[in-house]
């Protein structure tokens, strides 16, 4: 009745343990027998399992011979998408399916090496870690600097700059340096690590966002009436007229794109490698104060006041997606590095994530006064201002949590927060200042050198800015599908195919491309005329096709009207009367 | 012989016959001869003869008339031959040289001219006219053909392998050197000086030196095995006493496997029920730890079987089989079999356990009465009655045994005993072995559901209860009244949980209940909707939030937060309706009224006409937005990207699919570890910078055609690390299977 395994092995011997038992005791007697019988086979065998282990000296076999194997989850996550299928079926050609069989196996191999070079990023990131009835909220940023070491206790700081009013701040994508710009015209930018001022400056006009293009030596500032720029001096560089009243900025990394997005409802794209306007967008849509951009894709997220997040490329006049995200009016947008999630709060004081691949909403949070500020760190935590108080949530996004990871209290209102790359650090100004959080587990903590280093020298500054330059992706490729790319246009392939077939009346087969020959036989024309003579042939076999199919028919038909008129159903002069 | 006849007979033919007359002489002889055989073919010939014999008169006549001229050619001699040789011609008879010499066969004399005809014959042996210069050159050059081709053959699979390498490295066939290992150097070490030989002879002769692939030397081995003599005797006994059970086991087991009556399976239950009894109640008496743990396990089995829907009628079987296979017994039977095990389970533990104690009378009185209440349905096979609890002795189960989960069931259990308890239990032990969260399924948040976030709140219910009717009115967007509906249901069933809950605070008491409510993960609501989820927060002072609504300043977003919540989903609404409308292409009717009729008003325009005119729509992919309601996506073709995408299928590639999985990995650097970036980007051929590369031999490339082999088409001279990464796979399988194989044999 009841499974019992407790002293019932007596009663009850089960067959298949004695069975085991009486196998394993043969076998463990098998090897003395033959030991003691034919010592011959078992030199035999000896000699065998050496010449296997030819690359064995002494001592015993290595146990885990080859390359330690790898998780099946890792390789699942560096693997993109399905394997091309090289069954007989579907590749008929044997030599195309050796091309593809390889192409397979270097994929698969490229993938392993990927998954296994995991082992190679040894920084570990750790969040902190709460005793049994302690809330990670309550612990605050002096007892946190006071624990760790002296180099990141020094990341914890307040600059109080209480004259030119409500900052905003920029780090730059290696986060090493911090552009604060206050509403009454003070600019100033930072090597925040070291506390070096790189310049400080008032521009004696409003500025309304800041923000630093692709490296520390250019910044654009959004200022009352046009957008600036500006370098590493404080120098303007230029003056940009054709951007009026731009109230908030994105700068896409990998485009060299600027885009802006203005109080009269302009979105402009400007590529700042060769000073061009790409496009300028009007949107219609209202005042455009919310703007925030997709880091996988480059698409530039803005919200409005009637609710709504628009997505928007610069190919495109019209917004890709549009969704209802608040029934009132949007305050701020976060998307994470990954660009699956996107957060968005609203004036009806809640808080949302979005799935942005399938536009649904994850988890809906209600904050008691609604957030003004939101900002995805690179490892996933959200930070929200609300009021004068920082809120940084962990795991917020896949699952719903009822408490943020950590608090933080400010003396004034916040007006702009953002998480440092590559640091445990939240920067936020509020009215009179700008504050430096520690937040545990915020950054990324393996850094790519090639890509964004830190510890950056001239030199190595001037290298990249070369590279990136060379590889600037244009911006027609910004889409919605990051795999757009790599798709076949079957659109253009099906209109390009009806197209030659209406004017050919066949469907050609594909191009016919002449091999080299030595000897003077690939020149031009020989070439030519071999393509020619291909492309005939091919047109005649099909014709013929035809043509033999036509004449079957006509055949068919005129035996068919003979017989008729044998069987005797219709005359000769039947033909003329009228068809019923 | 034979050349010598065919002279003869050219000889003969030139005397001018023509070959029909021949034939016709022949069939002549022919029919002479047979003509004593049979009369009607006889008579048949005769005919034929005679027409023959017409037909050349005809043709004669026919001669006359010096349209066709016969042709006579006759040798000119100028004597008749005696033997009128030249009759030969008129009967159109070939004369053969054994015909002539036939008879001498038979003579012995006429030696001579036998001997001389001989001569004749070997003599006569006449070379044949050379070939023309153009066919005897045809057949030389296909002999030759031939040959080399054949010769040439032995290349193919060296320029097949060549052709299908991954990647080639000219010069080809280059020696490699391998590097100096030491255990290259110990492989091929040979002693040269006396002390080096010395020293080889004790390291390769004694039985001490450690061994290649085996943990002990000899010596060790040995040391071992006659430590173990005594111990292989007792050993050998133990197995043959185990083997001679063994067989006795077996045959035991053969002989009631086959008894299948279903008394002997009862009487052997009840056996092995009694004395599974008389176990536990020694196992209490001898070992009450071990009792203690039995009872745990038996309790955990138990609410783990609780907590899945395991062994319940919910499974995709189980409910297969109650639609479609509930007349077939046999399934049947599986099922409650399945709902009997998970009743035997989950059944109260207690049973088995207090039956022996002291109560064993009462339990045995309470049995008797149970069995008068029960319907005489009530068997074995009733998944309905198996677990009848007995109501009279819960309470004092729950002091039989302790452990937190067994004292929290029976609180429980004692605190309300019919209703609700089964629910409170699964509660609890959720708590206890907390399952992870289960997925919550993505819908749209749907209206006010934050206020429902506070339950037990009677205004707000209330309001709950008015919001949904009025909602509906607005509301005609397709997407948002299924909302709305599953907000009303939504609904019913929090207002149920409340009631229940409150039902149970007054039952039970306060401390129970917080737990409760404190410690449920899985909330029903949450599957249906998405709530908004209060973050407990510190409030920012009041003075600088005062400060932001200023700052935002306006009075008028507040009311509109307040008010125009509806307007917002309504505009959206209406937006997509048109946008949608908008997109969906249109019929175009190009018919034009009055062109090949009448025209002027009132007068009706033909369908078919209108028909034949109006240019039909394809249907459309159906919107990526149609599920869902608060978004709108744009369905228009972006042209710029198109600019950059492939259009035309590259040669070999037959579909669109295979050719993007082609290029589906990246092949960069900055996607790649560097092996694997020069693996992708690896020209086919590389050449080695200062070498000269000649051209391919056929002693280097026939002698190296083995190992091509052996590398199956692949890379033939591929650089050292490739080769690594295939033989360590190699060799990575080679060892799994020797593992197992000591796995077995261990």
């Amino acid at each position: 009745m009841v499974d019992t395994t407790v002293g019932m092995e007596e009663t009850k011997p089960k067959k298949k343990k004695a069975a085991r038992y009486y196998e394993e005791s043969e076998e463990q007697e098998t090897p003395r027998k033959q030991n003691d019988h034919d010592e011959d086979e078992s030199k035999r065998k000896k000699r065998k399992r050496t010449k296997r282990n030819d690359e064995i000296i002494r001592g015993t076999a290595d146990p885990f011979e080859g390359p330690a194997p790898v998780a099946k989850e890792k390789v699942k996550k560096y693997s993109r998408g399905d394997k091309i299928d090289t069954r007989k079926e579907s590749v008929p050609d044997l030599k195309h399916k050796q091309v593809l069989q390889h192409i397979e196996d270097t994929f698969e191999e490229a993938v392993e090496r990927a998954a296994r070079s995991e082992l190679l990023l040894t920084e570990e990131a750790g969040f902190l870690e709460p005793d049994d009835g302690e809330e990670t909220y309550k612990i605050a940023q002096k007892d946190i600097a006071a624990s760790v070491d002296i180099a990141s206790a020094q990341k914890y700081f307040e600059l109080t700059l209480d004259q030119f009013g409500p900052y905003q701040l920029d780090y730059t994508r290696n986060g090493r340096h911090l552009l604060l710009g206050g509403k009454k015209g003070h600019l100033a930018a930072i090597d925040w690590v070291t506390k070096n001022l790189t310049f400080e400056i008032n521009v004696m006009e409003t500025i309304r966002d800041v923000q630093w293009l692709h490296l520390e030596t250019m910044l654009a500032v959004a200022q009352k009436r046009w957008l600036y720029m500006y370098d590493n001096q404080g120098t303007e560089l230029h003056c940009i007229k054709g951007m009026h009243e731009v109230l908030r900025m994105e700068f896409l990394p990998y485009h060299f794109l600027l885009a802006t997005a203005s109080a009269r409802g302009y979105l402009q794209f400007l590529d700042t490698s060769i000073g061009q306007e790409v496009i300028t967008i009007p949107t219609k849509l209202g005042r455009l104060n919310v703007m925030s951009q997709n880091p996988s894709n480059a698409i530039i997220h803005l919200g409005h006041a009637n609710g709504t997040v628009t997505l928007w490329s610069p190919n495109v006049k019209e917004p890709l997606v549009k969704m209802l995200c608040h029934k009132s009016a949007v305050r701020s947008l976060a998307i994470d590095k990954s660009g699956l999630y996107m957060a968005t709060s609203g004036q009806d004081r809640r808080l949302k994530i979005f799935d942005i691949r399938t536009y649904k909403p994850l988890q809906v949070y209600k904050i008691s006064t609604g957030a003004t500020e939101l900002s995805f760190s690179q490892r996933g935590l959200l930070a929200a201002g609300c009021g004068n108080i920082v809120e940084v949530y962990k795991d917020a996004c896949r699952t719903s949590t009822d408490k943020p990871y950590m608090m933080h209290k400010l003396k004034n209102n916040i007006t702009s927060l953002q998480f440092c790359p590559y640091e445990d650090v939240l920067g936020v100004t509020y009215d009179r200042g700008f504050a430096s959080l520690l937040i545990p587990g915020a950054g990324e903590a393996n850094f790519d050198g090639l890509e964004h280093n830190p510890y950056q020298s001239k030199q190595s500054r001037k290298e990249w800015e070369v590279k990136a330059l060379l590889e600037k992706i244009q911006p027609e490729m910004i889409t919605l599908d990051t795999h757009k790319l790599s798709e076949v246009d079957a659109a253009t392939m099906e209109q390009r195919l009806q197209e030659r077939k209406a004017i050919l009346g066949y469907i050609p087969a594909p191009k016919f491309e002449p091999r080299f020959k030595k000897k003077g036989r690939s020149s031009a024309s020989k070439k030519e005329k071999r393509k020619k003579g291909v492309a005939e042939e091919k047109k005649r076999e099909v014709l013929k096709k035809e043509i033999e199919k036509m004449e079957e028919a006509d055949k068919v038909k005129k035996s068919k009207v003979r017989e008729e008129i044998l069987q005797g159903g219709r005359g000769a002069l039947d033909r003329f009367n009228k068809k019923s | 012989m034979a050349s010598a006849v065919t002279l003869l007979s050219a000889g003969l033919e030139d005397t001018g016959q023509s070959d029909e007359d021949i034939l016709s002489a022949e069939e002549d002889t022919d029919s002479s001869s047979d003509s004593s055989d049979d009369n009607e073919d006889a008579l048949d010939k005769k005919e034929n003869k005679k027409a023959l014999k017409h037909k050349k008169l005809l043709s004669a006549i026919g001669a006359l008339d010096g349209k066709t001229k016969k042709r006579a050619r006759s040798e000119p001699s100028q004597e008749v031959s005696v033997y009128n040789l030249n009759t030969s011609a008129v009967t159109g008879k070939k004369v053969r040289i054994h015909e002539l010499l036939g008879t001498l066969k038979s003579t012995t004399s006429h030696g001579e001219l036998k001997k001389q005809l001989q001569k004749i014959q070997k003599r006569n042996k006449k070379v044949d006219t050379p070939l023309p210069q153009v066919q005897a050159d045809r057949i030389q050059r296909g002999l030759a053909y031939e040959k080399t081709s054949k010769e040439i053959s032995k290349w193919d699979h060296i320029v097949q392998t060549n052709r299908r390498a991954e990647h080639l490295s000219y010069p080809l066939y280059e020696e490699k050197a391998e590097p100096a290992t030491t255990e290259n150097f110990v492989k091929d070490f040979k002693p040269g000086n006396p002390l080096e030989e010395e020293i080889y002879a004790v390291l390769h002769g004694s039985k001490f030196v450690e061994r290649k692939d085996q943990e002990l030397s000899v010596a060790e081995e040995e040391a071992l095995k006659a430590m173990s003599v005594e111990e292989a005797r007792e050993r050998r006994k133990e197995l043959q006493k185990m083997r001679a059970l063994q067989s006795y086991y077996e045959a035991k087991c053969r002989r009631q496997k086959k008894i299948k009556s279903k008394k002997y399976h009862r009487i052997q239950r009840k056996a092995r029920e009694r004395h599974e009894k008389k176990q536990l109640e020694e196992l209490e008496r001898t070992d009450p730890e071990a009792y203690e743990q039995y009872i745990k396990k038996t309790e955990k089995q138990r609410a783990e079987e609780r907590i899945t829907l395991k062994h319940k009628s919910t499974g995709k079987w189980a409910k297969s089989v109650s639609r479609f296979n509930k007349y077939n017994p046999e399934s049947v039977k599986a099922v409650t079999d399945q709902l009997q095990r998970s009743r035997n389970l989950t059944a109260k533990i207690a049973e088995t356990i207090e039956s022996d104690s002291d109560e064993e009378g009462i339990v045995a009185e309470d049995e008797d009465v149970l069995a008068a209440v029960k319907p005489s349905l009530s068997d074995i096979n009733n998944p309905w009655f198996a677990g009848y609890s007995h109501p009279g002795k819960k309470g004092d189960e729950a002091n039989s045994h302790d452990g937190k989960m067994g004292q929290k069931l029976e609180e429980i259990r004692a605190q309300h005993q019919d209703e609700v308890s089964s629910e409170e239990e699964e509660d609890i032990i959720e708590t206890l072995h907390p399952k992870p969260i289960r997925k919550v399924r993505f819908f749209d948040e749907h209206e006010g559901s934050d206020e429902e976030a506070v339950p037990g709140n009677e205004s707000e219910v209330n309001n709950k209860l008015m919001h949904p009717i009025g909602k509906r009115k607005n509301r005609t967007g397709d997407g948002v009244a299924d909302d709305a509906e599953s907000s009303d249901s939504e609904l019913d069933i929090q207002k149920f949980r409340t009631a229940v809950r409150s039902e149970l605070k007054e039952r039970g008491d306060s401390d129970d209940e917080k737990k409760v409510s404190e410690e449920v993960h899985v909330d029903p609501s949450k599957f249906f909707t998405i709530e908004a989820k209060t973050i407990k927060s510190e409030n920012p002072d009041l003075a600088i939030v005062e400060d932001i609504l200023e700052e935002e300043d306006d009075q008028r977003l507040q009311i509109q937060e307040a008010f125009a919540d509806d307007d917002v989903v309504m505009d959206f609404s209406k937006e997509k309706k048109s946008k949608v409308e908008e997109d969906t292409p249109t019929s175009v009717d190009l018919s034009l009224p009055g062109w090949g009729e009448w025209g002027g008003a009132g007068v009706q325009h033909s369908k078919k006409k209108k028909k034949r005119f109006t240019i039909k729509t394809t249907p459309q992919a159906p919107r990526k937005d149609r599920t869902l309601p608060n978004v709108i996506i744009n369905e228009s073709r972006d042209k710029k990207i198109a600019m950059h995408q492939v259009n035309v299928l590259p040669f070999p590639f037959t579909s669109a699919e295979e050719f993007e999985r082609s290029i589906r990995q990246p092949i960069g650097r900055t996607w790649n570890t560097e092996s694997a970036f020069r693996r992708l980007t690896k020209p086919k051929v590389t050449t080695k910078l200062g070498t000269i590369i000649p051209p391919i031999s056929a002693e280097e490339a026939l002698e190296n055609k083995k190992k091509a082999k052996v590398q199956q088409g692949r890379d033939i001279t591929e650089s050292g690390g490739m080769k690594f990464n295939e033989n360590q796979t190699k060799k990575r399988k080679k060892s799994q299977k020797g593992n197992k194989k000591r796995q077995k044999s261990s």
